[in-house]
Formats: C-alpha cells, structure tokens, sequence
C-alpha cells in the first residue's frame, strides 16, 4: 500500500517536473519569438529607412560631375547663362535628394580634420595650425544617419620637408603592414 | 534571449565581421555603427591619446604615421609596433584587441546587452603561436574564446556542412588583399584541413588597380594628358571599382569621368566602354596566380579534381565570373555560391559559437510541410488553405460557400501539392458535411480549417456556421511522400504552369460567367417588373450571350462580355442609379469574399 502511494507519488512528481519542463519550453518559445519580431521589425524599420542607401551611392558620381562642372569658371555671358541654369537643375536634384533623407558634409577650409565623416586624400604643409582641412576635393553625404560618403579632403601638416614626410609615412605604414 | 550569446567573428586581414545565432537558429550578421556588414582592420592612435577603429582609421591613414593596418599578418610573431603618439610599442595581439573590441561593443549595441564570449577564426595555415596570440587578442578586448576555428571550417559550416558526412572539399578564398585554398577532409565528426596555398599578396584591389591604370592609359591615349594628382587617381580607382562591380552582372559597362582634368581647351572630359571580355584580358595574369596554388593544395592533399565532393567560394572577389569559370574549368565542379561570401566565414564562426553554446542542439528542429494543401473548389480549382514550407505546427482557416440555391451538403476534398487544378494534385481524403439550410448560392457560411500538428498529423474541418454542424477528417498519410515524389511534384508544377494557369483562368472565367448569369436571373426574377423594357431586354441579351458562350467554351467572348459587363458596373456603381448596377456590384463582393466550395453535392 505505501509503496503503491509511494510510487503514485513519484510518477506525480515526474509528471510535475515534465510539466514545468514544457511550460517553460512553451514560454521559451513564445519569449523567442517576440524577440525575434521585435529585431526583424526594427531591421525592417531600418531597411526601410536606409532603402535608398545603394541609390544614392549610384547617384554620387553625377553629383560630384555637377560639383566639378559648376566650380568651372567662365567668362562669356552666354557660358554664364547656362552655368545659372544647371545650378537650377543641381539645386532641384539635390532638394528631392534631401527628401529622401539625403544630406551634405561638406567641411570648410580650416575645419578640424575629423575621420568620423572626412576622408584624407593628402596632406600638405601649412603655416598654420596642422590637421586642418585645406581643401576638399569632394563633398561627403550622409543618409540619415549612416554616411554615404565621406568628404574627400587635403589635409595640413606642420611637417616641412614634406617629400621626406610623406616618405617616412608610406614607409612606415608599409612596415606595419609587411609580413612577418 | 535563450541561451547566452556566443560571437562568431571573422578577423580579417582587410576586413572582419561579426555576427551571432538567433534563437531560431539563423544567423544574423551585425552592421557597424555606419551600417556597413564589413569593418576595416584599422587601428590609429592620436597625440592625445584617443584611439580610432575601423572605417574612420582607414580614412585618416595619410595623415596619420600611427596608423596600423594588415596587423593580422604580423600575428604569432615577436614584432612590435611603435607608437609614436603614444610613445609606446604594442603587440599585435595588443592592436588585433582594439579591433575586436570595438566589433564586441557595435554587436553588444545592436543585440542590447552585454556578450562575453566569441569564436574568432583565423587561416587554416596559422601556427600555435598565432592561434595563440589571436585567443590572446581576444581576451585583451574583454572576450573568453571560446574556440578558434580555421576560416575553411568555418565557411562549410557556413554551408551547413554536415560533418557526419565523409566529404572532401574545397575552399577558394579571395578576399581584399589575400587569396587562400584549403582542401578539408569531413567525417567522423571533425573537420579536417589536410592542404593549405595562397598568395598573401593578391586580393581584389590588385583588380582594381589594373583597371585604374589602364582608364590613366587611356586618357594619356586620347588626351595626351598625363594626369597624376591624387584626386584623379582617386577617381581611376573609384570608377575601375565601379567598373569591376557592374562587369560581374553585365558584358559591358561605360567608365564616365566629367572634368577629371583642366586641358587648354577647358574641362577634360572622359568616356569609354569596357566589356567583359577586355577586363578579364587585362587581369588575366592575375587570375592565372590563383591557379597555382589551387593546384598546389590539390597535389599537397594527394587528391585529385575529381575526387572533390564540393567546392565553395568566399571572399568578396569570388563575384567575378572569371573567378567562376576558373575555378569550374580547374576542379570539374560547379562551385557553391549561396551563402554572402563577404559574410560566410563570420556565419561559420557563430554557427560554431551556437554548438559550444548549445543552442544548436537545442534547436527545435521545427519540419515544413513539404507541398501545398488545399481543397477543391468550384469547376475543379485547388485552393490552397496551407502553402508550402509553412512551418509546422500551424493552423489556418478560411469561410467558403455553396455553389448552387439549396445546396444541401458540400463535399470537402483535401489535395496536396502545387498543381492548380485540384485533380492533378494527390487526393489525401475527402468528407462530406451535409444539413446546410436551404438558401442562395454563396449565402451559407462554411468554416474550413486545416491544422497540422507537430507530427505532422493533418486535421480537416468543416464547420456550418450558421447551424454550428461540423464534420472533419484526420489524415496521417500527407508526410508519407518520399523526397523524390516531392521533388517530382514540385517539378511538374513548374512544368506545367503555364498550362494550368491558363486552364486555371478560363476555370475562374466560366464561375465568373454562371455567377453573372445567375445575379442577372436573380435581378430579373425580383425587379423585373421594375425595370424598363428595353433595358430588360439589353440584359437578357447579354445574359443569353453569356451562356451560350459557356456552353460553347468560347473563351474570347466570354472574356470580352465579362470585361464589358465589369466596365458597365463599375460606371454604374460611380453613379448609382440603382437596380442593375447595385446587384452587379454586390456580386463582385460575394465573389471576393467568399470562395465557393466544391458544387458536388449530394441531392
């Protein structure tokens, strides 16, 4: 009689540790699963905001193309009229672009050199203060928050001998570079 | 989240990536802070003490003497790095750690929590030295590795690889800037590198350059001009990018360079088409420097082409299709191109992570049912209620109505498979519910619900909602297919499509057509009296045509006076004038709403 209690008891015990076993599989799951719909859904939000990132991308070389043919001086009247018509075109371009959530970073001469959105074609010595943007050759766009492009920018250097400078610096990021 | 995350991640020579297994056992790779899936192996350290990591290191590399890049290669050695900002020498380790420990706080950013552990591979032929002192790496950065795994393992397991199997494989690496083969030997449980070659020194920028230099050729060519400054020569390499990127999906692509340079007649303005077959010309020397090694690994592992089972290709210059071709004309065997090849070898590595976890073991594996399920209805037509590769278990219903006035039962066949027409499918079991009130054609609701459970068991269910009588059918036979039955099934959907498209349609015409006729029968039954004569007769005409059409099978005129007769609803419902137009209307609902179920009734 015990016995059979006993063993009564313990096939309930098993049956509750099964249970909880499950329950606790079947919360697990559904736990999962809204986790996994709240990251799919904030990747989804992301695609969907960044969607036009690959577009953009394609469309930078024309705006550049517009940058370089407007930055074109020009002295006949009938050249002049045509440049102001562009700049119209350019302007209307990069209004939808800004629509879209795209913007500009474009530096200015003299700015801090800041690698977070500008990118060093060269450096250059300077009088004056180093690590300083001399010159940009190309604006950066960003895409809501993600950067698209960088600005292409010449950088200063207070380094004189600026041959041997840039010598030293290629030879030096070459040997850390090299193999072993 | 379920079990601990464990990282997997790639530590590139170039690049690296990181990426970690989801509770649902797929893996997802982590985009860095600029939302890129790739991060440049970059360190810099500035004067005042700041470190930068990544894209932004990479970009400042001209200014900056304390920029380290590559340092992977210099792994396992006794090298340091002096620092001059700094004034301090580092180990590789020590620089390796700062890219891994900006990649472990982007992913912990991304997941949202705190990770502790990693897999981190490295290239099949790294010593213990190296191995060593990439775990060493790792753990500077704030991670227990848990395991260091060979990039080549990492890519089959990336491929889902089974390592029960007994394969021998080959994996052709060209990323960025190296090129590595490795043959591994799988069964009995491991992974095994038995032969290892490369080129440290070849990688898809060298493609690049070829290109940029023959655009500067070119310009020399046509201009005279022999233009160096930097910006151009960052264009050359841009557009010679651009160029390599389009040639993988086109024969032919147009380099475009407005104003790349100031000439005495103004702006230089350049163009020129490339094709495919020119760039595989120009870089053919440097495709003929993977074939060496390939063959090196084969020889090395005493095997030959032949006895490869698979061949798998990552890196992300492997998009070439010269590089695809190559690779088939040297091993015989159509490579394996499924998985991201930027991204497979960080898969493989948190697949990995995912098995020291658990996780992978825990994995419910979850089945799919195999083909489509459905039911016949109206003239014949499969309608699906579950669709192929729904995950089971799953339920799903859907309300489906009679066909004719009165019908006093519905005959609920089950199909499975893809075909369309429901007699070419595989009759799984049939039932009847019967008892439906007496009423019009499509008033009577009737529930279908099919739910299959974990085992795969199917359940069938019709429910008269309108009186609450249901009748159902288990079926235990749906998942006896064998994968060739499937396979074929699958095949001969495809097949036939275009076939049983159309059948499918003229199906759904003719319903359209008897549900017209009979709306219009109705309308002239109940308001005919109402209705002007001419305009009864116009009707009755049209209604006459219809059913000859029917009865003759001529599509086209069906087609035709279906299209006229939707044109003259639509017009009639924007100005409502009643009678016809509302009755048409309502027709168009009840066809969308509710699907007829099977006319095969019992009288």
């Amino acid at each position: 009689m015990q016995s059979q209690k006993e063993k009564h008891h313990e096939e309930i015990q098993k049956l509750q540790a099964d249970l909880d076993h499950w329950k606790n599989e079947y919360y697990r799951a559904y736990a999962d699963m809204q986790n996994l719909r709240k990251n799919v859904e904030k990747d989804h939000r992301e695609a969907l905001k960044y969607r036009a990132e690959g577009f953009v991308d394609n469309l930078l070389p024309i705006l550049d193309g517009f940058h370089l043919a407007l930055s074109v001086e020009v002295k006949s009247e009938e050249m002049k009229n045509f440049l102001v018509g562009f700049q119209f075109i350019y302007r209307n371009l990069v209004s939808v672009l800004e629509q879209e959530g795209v913007s500009e970073v474009s530096p200015k001469v003299g700015d801090k050199f800041d690698p977070s959105f500008m990118q060093a074609l060269e450096t250059k010595f300077d009088e004056g203060e180093p690590n300083r943007v001399l010159q940009v050759n190309l604006k950066g766009y960003k895409l809501h928050e993600h950067l698209i492009r960088p600005a292409i920018v010449v950088v200063s250097t207070d380094k004189k001998d600026e041959d041997k400078k840039e010598e030293n610096n290629d030879s030096q990021i070459e040997s850390k570079e090299l193999d072993a | 989240m379920a079990k601990e995350i464990i990282l997997g991640i790639d530590l590139g020579t170039t690049n690296s990536v990181v990426s970690y297994l989801q509770a649902d056992g797929s893996v997802k790779v982590i985009p860095n802070p600029e939302g890129t899936m790739t991060t440049p192996s970059v360190v810099a350290f500035k004067a005042n003490g700041e470190e930068i990591v990544g894209n932004a290191a990479k970009r400042q590399t001209v200014t900056n003497p304390d920029t380290v890049s590559s340092i992977k290669r210099k792994m396992g050695t006794a090298e340091k790095v002096h620092i001059g900002a700094t004034k301090k020498d580092y180990t590789p380790q020590e620089i390796s750690a700062k890219i891994l420990a900006y990649m472990k706080k982007y992913a912990e950013e991304n997941i949202g929590h705190k990770i502790e552990k990693a897999v981190i591979t490295v290239p099949a032929y790294f010593n213990d030295a190296q191995r060593q002192a990439t775990k060493d790496a790792g753990q500077i950065a704030g991670l227990e590795v848990v395991r260091i795994i060979n990039e080549p393992t990492a890519a089959a397991l990336a491929y889902g690889l089974d390592k029960e199997k007994s394969e021998k494989i080959l994996v052709y690496d060209l990323g960025g800037g190296t090129f590595d083969v490795s043959i591994l030997d799988i069964g009995d449980g491991t992974f095994e590198v038995i032969s290892t070659a490369g080129d440290n020194k070849l990688g898809g920028d060298d493609w690049d350059k070829v290109v940029a230099d023959w655009i500067k050729a070119q310009i020399k060519i046509e201009t005279g001009l022999d233009i160096t400054d930097k910006m151009a020569q960052q264009r050359f390499l841009d557009a010679a990018e651009k160029a390599k990127i389009e040639l993988s999906s086109s024969l032919e692509t147009i380099i475009s360079l407005p104003f790349i340079a100031m000439g005495s007649n103004g702006p230089v303005n350049f163009e020129t088409r490339l094709t495919r077959a020119k760039f595989q010309d120009m870089t053919k020397h440097l495709l003929a420097r993977t074939e060496e090694p390939v063959r090196r690994a084969l020889s090395d592992a005493h095997i030959s082409a032949s006895e490869l089972n698979q061949v798998l290709l990552i890196g992300g210059s492997i998009r070439m299709p010269a590089v695809q071709e190559l690779v088939k004309k040297l091993t015989g065997k159509t490579p394996n191109l499924s998985v991201n090849p930027d991204e497979a070898v960080s898969i493989g590595a948190a697949i990995q992570g995912g098995v020291v976890s658990g996780d992978i073991k825990d994995v419910v594996l979850l089945d799919v049912t195999p083909l489509t399920l459905g039911i016949e209805t109206l003239g014949g037509v499969m309608t699906p209620l579950i669709n192929r590769n729904t995950t089971i278990p799953t339920t799903k219903s859907q309300i489906f109505s009679t066909a004719a006035d009165n019908q006093p039962a519905v005959d609920i066949m089950v199909y499975q498979g893809e075909r369309p027409i429901a007699r070419d499918n595989k009759l799984l079991g049939h039932f009847q519910l019967t008892g439906i009130k007496p009423a019009r054609r499509g008033e009577p609701r009737i529930e279908v619900t099919f739910s299959i459970d974990v085992n795969g068991i199917v359940k069938v269910q019709a429910k008269d909602l309108d009186t609450q009588k249901e009748q159902e059918i288990t079926i235990s036979g749906s998942n006896g297919l064998s994968k060739e039955d499937i396979d074929r099934m699958v095949r001969e959907a495809e097949e036939n499509a275009e076939a049983d498209n159309k059948r499918k349609e003229e199906v759904e015409l003719r319903n359209k057509a008897e549900q017209y006729i009979n709306s219009i029968d109705q309308a002239l039954q109940e308001k005919g009296d109402s209705i002007d004569a001419a305009q009864k007769e116009q009707t009755q005409k049209l209604r006459d045509e219809l059913k000859t059409a029917l009865d003759n099978n001529d599509m086209e005129t069906l087609r035709n006076r279906i299209s006229e007769l939707e044109k003259a609803a639509e017009m009639m419902a924007q100005t409502p004038m009643g009678g016809q137009s509302q009755q048409a209307s309502e027709g168009n609902q009840t066809a969308d709403d509710v699907v007829d179920a099977d006319s095969k009734m019992k009288q």
